[in-house]
């Protein structure tokens, strides 16, 4: 069996290469490498620690199950971000879609699943707990009260420091889309602040 | 006014205030055992074992096939040469693209059999030495030719280096 090389100046194309050899330590630098970007952009959409580590979860099986349809000309981490986009969009249309059918239209802290303080509910570990103040802090709460195409511009530009073509990429948008919705969600997350600030 | 798309600067240029808040907001970690459960539901391939025979057997099997090669290629040849000098085969309708320069060599011998030797029996030696030298022949270009093939590296080429 092949040993694991020292992965840490290795592309994403190369352990891919690895991956689709049948190394399972291939697999786990990829999860390693992408868990907590993943995990950050799930979270912050749909601010349930819990579900956000499950659709995390769901994200990555889908990724590492498929990739044989990854093309490597492509980065990786456009690939996969826009799987774990599609899995956090789905879910929230389908949160939105069983709110309207039980409780009839939806105000803002239904479609976020009760509100930022929902973050916490569960937090266990003091670290969690630290996130949970994190999240809960007023930029996170703004955030969290945009539309969810505003949130992954923002968090893909301002956590995970993409640049504006691979939002793009990620979002399947126009580059002039993007640059136009961080914009606007820039303009809604000062207002969303100087009205908490009054 | 100009039509320059100059958005690029928009975000950066307008409600400056905001740039340390986003600053702050840090990745976050998905609870210890997420990579343990990531991986528990993904489907790894199975690696593509390839048998090989042991490097004894391989080396038995390469002398073989060489000493086969060889003695079958002689014994054809020995046997062209016995049927062209006994009359009953004529070498001149052979393609000489399909025996190539050996023709030539075989001509040759077929013309020296059939003016000093009048019957079968009496080309057993020099179909005997034909035969030797021919199997040595043989053996030694069947050798050339799978060092040549044996010389090209076939290492896999990386999917794509570029990042």
């Amino acid at each position: 069996m092949k040993a694991p090389p020292d992965l840490k100046d290795t592309t994403d194309q190369q352990v891919v290469a690895w991956a689709l050899e049948g190394h399972e330590w291939a697999y786990r630098d990829l999860v390693r490498r992408y868990e907590r970007p993943i995990f950050s952009l799930i979270y912050r959409m749909v601010r349930d620690r819990e579900r956000a580590e499950d659709l995390a979860q769901d994200s990555f099986v889908k990724a590492l199950n498929a990739l044989k349809s990854y093309r490597p000309q492509y980065k990786f981490s456009s690939w996969i971000f826009k799987i774990a986009n599609n899995v956090s969009i789905d879910h929230l249309r389908k949160k939105e879609l069983d709110t309207l059918s039980l409780d009839g239209p939806p105000d803002e802290a239904n479609l976020r699943g009760g509100g930022p303080l929902q973050i916490g509910d569960r937090a266990e570990s003091p670290l969690e707990e630290m996130e949970a103040r994190e999240i809960g802090s007023g930029i996170e709460q703004a955030i969290a009260k945009m539309r969810p195409e505003y949130q992954t511009c923002i968090l893909l530009r301002y956590v995970d420091g993409r640049p504006y073509e691979e939002i793009a990429q990620i979002m399947e948008l126009p580059l002039g889309t993007i640059k136009t919705y961080i914009h606007r969600a820039r303009a809604e997350l000062k207002g969303y602040l100087s009205t908490d600030e009054e | 006014m100009s039509n320059q798309d100059n958005r690029n600067d928009w975000p950066e240029a307008e409600h400056r205030e905001l740039d340390p808040l986003l600053a702050d907001l840090a990745q976050l970690s998905p609870g210890e055992g997420f990579a343990n459960a990531v991986m528990a539901r993904v489907d790894i391939p199975a690696r593509a074992v390839v048998p090989r025979p042991s490097r004894s057997m391989s080396t038995r099997l390469k002398w073989a096939l060489f000493g086969g090669y060889s003695i079958a290629s002689a014994t054809s040849t020995a046997v062209i040469i016995w049927l062209a000098s006994a009359g009953t085969f004529q070498i001149g309708t052979l393609s000489s693209e399909a025996l190539g320069f050996a023709i030539a060599a075989l001509q040759a011998m077929a013309i020296f059999a059939q003016a000093g030797i009048s019957s079968a029996a009496n080309a057993l030696p020099l179909i005997l030495g034909g035969m030797a030298a021919l199997t040595i022949t043989s053996l030694v270009s069947a050798v050339g030719l799978y060092r040549i093939m044996t010389s090209y590296s076939t290492g896999r080429t990386p999917i794509n280096a570029i990042r």
